[in-house]
């Protein structure tokens, strides 16, 4: 323990520095999140927690990527397990307790009900009802939609920190350039290609991607309502630990491994 | 001559001062006659203008000329009393792309409107004294028609009237989409037949199946193919030249062909014309009905008319409408041989109907002899017109009615599951998924009722309420009905949805295992790091029992409540595999944690975290009868 609080304590003096900006900016992208969510519509703070898994690993590591100082620890007395195990540990819990923060604020939002004081439109999350026929309250929607996000989001995290681990100048999201595209370059672009055709086909009609969607919607509304939405938040909430708790071990693996 | 021109012009003079204050008189009279006729006054107590101005401004905001905008796809209103139509309104498009509105000749499906078809139907019978409906229906029917009853009590048709026959809902799915494979109606009702699952006359469960084999009853009992009886004894008298009866409408061409050109709608987040597809009910006598809205009215007038036109005696027509069912231990009727009341500020009488591609309703009051029809081309979902239409016209149930609450019934943190659900077979998971809470008490009125209030759509200020009965049933459980559905207290509703939960929990993890092993293979690791190869094995089983599980949910949503056969084999035989690999994994575990030596510790959990997947995956297929591919 006291080796991973080491780790932890140099990586906070390491994020210091010339990226200390980035927090500013991301902290003022929340907040103008958090108050649209209070005076437009709680379901704005759905994406509150979305973007801390982009930020924070970049946060707290770009500027041991931009100076290629990772080799520092192959001096200092750490284990590389004890590395992994920080990282992941401190990652993990700044993305957890923004997410829990602004779940929080958001439910405090939901109590306040500011916009239907000044505004008659309605509420998304009460559209959505409507629309879908759930027998949901708005809150029990919102607790679905969040979790629903944060599983998303904490496993980007876990993910980015495990693509770190590989490669620092992954963290940084370049593709490289040159005459030569690398493997996972080329493969990333066809996927995305694939998928851009994918919807734009979608769109234009060529395969009829609305009554399928319509249908998985309602199938996913249908299951959502089970025990009030509680069935769905649960699986989503072991969906989060298992798909961290997976990147955390291939990053153990693959670091351990690793020449540096 | 000039006489003979001024007499002329005399007469034609005359004749145009005749005609002109004709015109007049006419106008006058029908204008006049317009004014009595919205000036009438409603059983709730509304002026029909201005319950008319309500329903119309309602209409104006959901109509749209094009169905991305629309948030109603067609319907058709008509208010009546007793001989005389009073309004009939149609709204929106039968065909929103070729711009065809509704009109008087479209035509849309009863759906299980039909059943009082067959209500009437035994009552001419009764008449007849060729029917008795405290008899065993097994009486009138082949011998061994039933396969799966679990009690020997005897099934009447007051059994079926009332819903209380035992029946659950069947896994098959009753819609058929070929209109070349409808079954002779015995077969398809041996194909689609559900379990009994509770003694008749203890708990009320809407069946389908139930009103199909009384449509068989009448079958056997008259020595007609119910179709033409009912088209015999029914339609005919009634002159309902616009409505059939048989699956494919091929006994009445105008309705297969206005049938054919009728577009229906999904009306939702996105808003889907579904064409003019047609899916046959195999169990017809349940849902097959389909015609135009004054056909509908017809006959509705018909059952309110005190002169009994479809019956020999009047007083046969009083018993059809005498209460067969009560709320609670109340003489308050919830059920009158099959016709549901309804208890507005004055009591009706109704059924609705939904299908795949369109709903209605049909309510009416014998006393004040006002009715309602409502027809729509969208299909099953919640209708603005049939929620509310009604109460416009018939008003709304206060509060002290029934008398003071006498106490408070507080059910909240309890799990309600739906008496129409499917209690056997594959689709067991399916009322767990639907399970319904209470958050408010009740109030408790004598007699077993409770009373939920709520504020009045009509009048500010005032309340409306809505009752339903409570019955104790043997096993200690509550049941809660109403007109529209019954619902049953789970006391296990927890540990079964926790089972579920698990179940979905265990797939998960295998697959993540799968992960872990697959980089373990990768890394050039050892494998065995993750498991053996059977737990390996059982992983995927768990991953595959619950892809055929969530498939299942998607089919029986497709299919609006049923599985075709060819998919229910797969999917069974699939689980009864998955199952026996997962029994296999947990038991080779179980040996190896007993008899294996010099296991690490590490392999040690990972055996007993596989032996309660296994457990938790081949329990759940076994409860819930996942691998019945063989119907309930």
């Amino acid at each position: 323990m006291e080796k991973i609080l080491l780790v932890i304590r140099s990586d906070l003096i390491t994020m210091k520095g010339k990226g200390v900006g980035k927090i500013w900016i991301y902290a003022v992208l929340l907040i103008v999140i958090i108050a649209m969510g209070f005076f437009v519509s709680s379901f704005v703070g759905v994406y509150g927690p979305l973007f801390s898994s982009f930020i924070v690993p970049q946060l707290l590591f770009s500027n041991e990527a931009k100076y290629k100082s990772e080799k520092m620890y192959c001096i200092a007395p750490v284990e590389r397990r004890d590395i992994v195990n920080a990282r992941f540990l401190l990652t993990t819990a700044i993305i957890a307790v923004l997410t829990i923060a602004t779940y929080l604020l958001m439910l405090i939002a939901i109590k306040l009900d500011i916009p239907s004081k000044y505004s008659d439109n309605v509420d998304v999350l009460d559209g959505l009802i409507k629309q879908l026929h759930l027998s949901l309250t708005k809150k029990q929607l919102f607790d679905l939609l969040y979790s629903v996000v944060s599983v998303i989001n904490i496993s980007m995290g876990a993910n980015m920190l495990r693509n770190y681990f590989k490669d620092p100048a992954l963290l940084s999201g370049k593709i490289t350039t040159g005459k030569k595209l690398a493997k996972r370059d080329v493969i990333g672009l066809t996927v995305t290609v694939i998928m851009a055709l994918f919807v734009l086909a979608g769109v234009v009609g060529l395969l009829p991607f609305g009554k399928a969607f319509v249908v998985l919607f309602q199938v996913i509304a249908q299951l959502a309502e089970a025990a009030n939405g509680k069935l769905l938040i649960l699986l989503m909430l072991f969906l989060t630990g298992f798909e961290t708790a997976y990147q955390y071990f291939c990053a153990r693996v693959e670091y351990a491994d690793k020449e540096l | 001559m000039k006489n003979i021109i001024k007499k002329t012009t005399a007469v034609l003079a005359s004749a145009m001062l005749i005609i002109g204050s004709s015109v007049n008189v006419f106008a006058e009279e029908a204008q006049e006659t317009e004014d009595k006729k919205e000036s009438i006054i409603l059983p709730s107590g509304l002026e029909l203008k201005e319950a008319l101005r309500n329903i119309e401004d309602e209409m104006e905001e959901k109509c749209s000329e094009s169905l991305e905008n629309t948030h109603l796809g067609g319907a058709t209103l008509a208010i009546f009393r007793g001989d005389e139509v009073i309004y009939t309104g149609h709204y929106g498009y039968t065909d929103y792309e070729n711009g065809i509105p509704t009109d008087d000749e479209s035509v849309f499906e009863w759906g299980s409107i039909s059943k009082t078809l067959i209500w009437v139907s035994a009552m001419q019978l009764v008449e007849q004294g060729k029917l008795d409906l405290e008899r065993d229906v097994r009486e009138y029917l082949p011998e061994g028609f039933f396969q799966k009853l679990s009690y020997d009590d005897p099934i009447t048709m007051l059994n079926i009237m009332n819903h209380n026959a035992g029946w659950c809902e069947t896994t098959r799915s009753i819609w058929i989409e070929d209109g070349d494979t409808i079954p002779p109606l015995k077969d398809a009702l041996q194909s689609i037949e559900p379990a009994q699952v509770t003694r008749p006359g203890e708990r009320v469960a809407y069946s389908n199946y139930g009103a199909a084999v009384a449509g068989y009853v009448i079958e056997c009992v008259s020595g007609m193919d119910y179709g033409e009886y009912v088209r015999k004894n029914i339609f005919e008298p009634l002159g309902m030249e616009h409505t059939s009866i048989s699956p494919d409408h091929s006994d009445n061409s105008r309705v297969c062909e206005q049938r054919k050109k009728m577009h229906s709608y999904e009306i939702g987040v996105n808003n889907v014309d579904m064409g003019s597809r047609l899916f046959y009910v195999g169990a017809y006598p349940a849902g097959s009905a389909t015609g135009t809205v004054s056909d509908l009215v017809t006959y509705t007038q018909a059952l309110m008319n005190d002169d009994a036109p479809l019956f020999k005696n009047k007083e046969t027509q009083q018993e059809l409408f005498s209460a067969t069912d009560f709320y609670g231990d109340s003489d308050i009727p919830v059920n009158c041989h099959g016709f549901f009341c309804n208890e507005h500020k004055v009591r009706t009488l109704f059924h609705t109907g939904g299908t795949v591609f369109g709903q209605a309703d049909m309510e009416f009051d014998p006393e004040s002899k006002f009715g309602i029809v409502i027809m729509h081309n969208e299909g099953l979902g919640s209708s603005w017109l049939m929620n509310f239409a009604p109460t416009y016209v018939f008003g709304e149930l206060a509060s002290d009615t029934y008398g003071e609450p006498v106490g408070k019934a507080d059910y909240s943190g309890k799990y309600f599951l739906i008496s129409r659900s499917q209690y056997k077979g594959m689709l067991k998971y399916i009322p767990v998924l639907g399970a319904i809470q209470f958050d408010e008490p009740f109030d408790e009125l004598d007699g077993n009722v409770l009373q939920l209030t709520g504020i009045s759509l009509l009048n500010e200020g005032a309340d409306s309420a809505l009752i339903l009965g409570r019955r104790t049933l043997s096993d200690g459980s509550v049941l809660l009905e109403s007109a529209s559905a019954d619902v049953t207290w789970d006391k296990f509703y927890l540990p079964k949805l926790l089972l579920l939960t698990a179940y979905l929990l265990s797939a998960v993890a295998g697959t993540y295992m799968l992960r872990i092993r697959l980089k373990l293979f990768r890394t050039h690791r050892d494998t065995k790091l993750a498991g053996s190869a059977l737990m390996s094995i059982s992983q995927w089983a768990r991953l595959v029992s619950a892809l055929t599980l969530l498939t299942s949910f998607i089919v029986y949503y497709k299919y609006t409540g049923g599985i075709p056969i060819m998919c229910m084999t797969v999917f069974g035989i699939l689980q009864m595999i998955c199952g026996g690999i997962c029994g296999v994994s947990a038991a080779g575990s179980a040996v190896t944690l007993v008899v294996g030596k010099d296991k690490t510790t590490l392999y040690k959990v990972i055996a007993a975290l596989n032996i309660a997947a296994n457990l938790l995956c081949a329990g759940a297929i076994v409860f819930y009868e996942l691998y019945k591919f063989w119907g309930c």
